[in-house]
């Protein structure tokens, strides 16, 4: 199967970095939650185009349950926004220092 | 991958699997019984916690028992079942069993939902279990989400308090965070390989070969040190320790106890079974040495000198819990330069997941035993001698312990861990661990010293008895503390 999966793997790596860069510059914890989402996508993009140009069937398995945790996770981290939001009617990241030494 | 039809698996690959089977029932069970009388299960879901936790427990024991000489893979090469496993399985049920038995008195009088509570916990241990035996980077990742995400809900779970919501929050932000270079490691790891299953990448580096499609070693290279980056997160080795001070002070005392704990054991029994196959590789890249030692080094600094400067209980244990992360990968480290002692290695860490788990349990538990007093300002710690003279004792063995004081665990483990630096000539590294721990002994003999020898402080302390499920688990556990350390033999791997 010859494509050109280099460039799939370099997009996946930029959306990584982007991802990683976004994850510690925004403030409101949506943003920064986006931003998590966008590195784990681009690790399933890099897994479903090394499957394909592998001829390896393991990384589709893999992209399925990614995507899954993925969706749980964000189950998870949406509630405990609102939560926050609840106490505070705030999510920004910055903000939140009750805990600092 | 075959091309014959797949083969279901056979029956005796699931008896290994029996214990985290049950845990996982019960903690099914238990969301169950929260379903059919909400709001008034309390006392009925520690019971049921607690009874699951032991059956699970004989039965790893006496129905599974201790595997052979030869490890087993199971479900596909997805799990391995050997003796690190089976210690690591042990250690995970004794340290779940104890915060379950520390919980009733610490859950009174805090808006902790007493049901979900024992259900996450329960399920966390099922996961760790797990976790332990993961020998296939996605079963990995998975089970290491799954502990992680029973960890999120787990610190976030105390009702009006903000400071519980917060550290829910950073964990949840920072641990994703970590988790998403893991993943991308693990890609990596995939492209350059051309497969997840460790035994297959075992195969693979000790012929020397990369199948994969990524085939420049640097791939390979990169792709473990991101890895380490998730690694590093989960057990808290800096510099991606900074989560935990935050974490441990805000979210719930036994909640933190085990997440220090159990999480830590069952991640470093993951590590080992990751590293196995890259000590046989010949060509393992200078990088990623130099990236463990860095981080070792780090840690072990870092450690203890945040310590020495916390006067907040909980945050004193994380950077302790930094340090020892740090000593813990000086084997490893030594095994990953000399791969001849990949044996010794794999033994002193094995031992150390059990002492670790045994002192710092033991330190979490009382400070979760003290209840508001405990878990906030050194300063109320002054004078517990005489208030609570069991508690007092038992925080000191825990301290001595984390210190390398024979003859607790953390002295025997500590021994092992350094005998293999040593072993593998690594003078330097063996000198600079065992000062670290004498330094250390300033900030864990304050604590003993501000217990014993200071007046009562100024807000009003009322003693603390020690009974009931508190008293069996913290005495077990000092008691672990001590024979271990005497008995070492009694851990045959």
């Amino acid at each position: 199967m010859s494509f050109f999966y280099q460039g799939n793997l370099l997009l996946a790596a930029m959306i990584f970095a982007l991802g990683a860069f976004g994850v510690l510059w925004k403030q409101n914890a949506i943003a920064v939650f986006l931003c998590l989402e966008l590195m784990l996508n681009a690790c399933n993009l890099a897994f479903v185009t090394l499957a394909q140009a592998q001829g390896h069937p393991d990384g589709f398995a893999i992209f399925i349950f990614v995507v899954t945790v993925a969706a749980a996770e964000a189950g998870i981290g949406l509630a405990l926004f609102i939560k926050v939001f609840h106490e505070r009617e705030h999510i920004d990241a910055d903000r939140m220092i009750m805990l600092r030494d | 991958m075959p091309d014959a039809p797949l083969a279901l698996p056979l029956p005796e690959d699931f008896r290994p699997l029996g214990p985290a089977g049950l845990v996982l029932a019960t903690a099914l069970a238990l969301l169950v019984i929260e379903l059919i009388r909400p709001g008034r299960a309390g006392p009925a879901s520690r019971g049921v916690a607690a009874f699951g936790l032991t059956l699970a427990w004989g039965t790893l024991l006496y129905g599974v028992g201790a595997p052979g000489e030869t490890p087993r893979l199971i479900l596909y090469g997805c799990l391995r079942w050997d003796g690190v496993v089976f210690l690591g399985q042990n250690v995970i049920l004794g340290l779940a069993l104890f915060f379950i038995l520390i919980s009733p008195s610490y859950l009174e009088g805090r808006a902790l939902p007493p049901a979900e509570y024992y259900a996450l916990m329960t399920l966390a241990a099922a996961a760790m279990m797990l976790l332990a035996a993961s020998h296939e980077l996605l079963t990995l990742f998975l089970n290491l989400e799954f502990v992680a995400i029973c960890f999120y809900v787990l610190a976030g779970l105390e009702r009006d308090n903000l400071r519980s919501t917060e550290a829910a929050f950073k964990y949840f932000l920072t641990g994703a965070y970590a988790s998403a270079f893991l993943l991308f490691g693990i890609s990596m790891v995939y492209g350059a390989l051309g497969t997840t299953r460790l035994s297959e990448i075992h195969a693979h580096l000790e012929a020397g070969a990369l199948p994969g499609l990524l085939r420049h070693g640097f791939f390979l290279g990169a792709g473990l040190s991101l890895m380490l980056v998730g690694f590093g997160f989960k057990l808290t080795l800096a510099p991606f320790h900074m989560y935990a001070p935050d974490v441990y002070a805000g979210a719930p005392t036994t909640v933190v106890g085990f997440l220090a704990t159990g999480s830590k054991v069952a991640t470093l029994a993951a590590l080992l079974n990751l590293f196995r196959p890259l000590v046989a590789w010949a060509d393992l890249p200078d990088g990623f040495v130099v990236a463990i030692g860095l981080l070792t080094v780090a840690s072990i600094v870092v450690g203890n000198v945040g310590a020495v400067v916390q006067t907040h209980v909980k945050r004193l244990l994380a950077y302790s819990g930094v340090a020892h992360g740090g000593y813990v990968l000086i084997p490893l480290w030594a095994a990953a330069r000399e791969p001849a002692h990949w044996v010794a290695a794999e033994r002193a860490v094995t031992y150390y997941v059990l002492a670790y788990g045994l002192m710092t349990a033991l330190a979490f538990g009382v400070a979760a035993t003290l209840g508001p007093q405990g878990e906030s300002h050194l300063d109320r710690y002054a004078g517990l001698a005489r208030r609570s003279p069991a508690l007092a004792a038992a925080l000191a063995l825990a301290l001595l312990s984390l210190t390398g004081v024979p003859p607790t665990v953390g002295f025997v483990g500590k021994f092992y861990l350094f005998s293999v630096a040593v072993d593998a000539e690594l003078y330097a590294l063996a000198c600079f661990g065992v000062l670290a721990s004498v330094a250390s002994a300033y900030y864990y003999l304050k604590v003993i010293v501000k217990m014993y020898m200071e007046e009562a402080p100024a807000v009003r302390a009322e003693p603390v008895a020690l009974e009931g499920g508190n008293a069996v688990a913290l005495i077990l556990c000092s008691a672990g503390v001590l024979a271990f350390a005497l008995f070492p033999m009694m851990i045959v791997l």
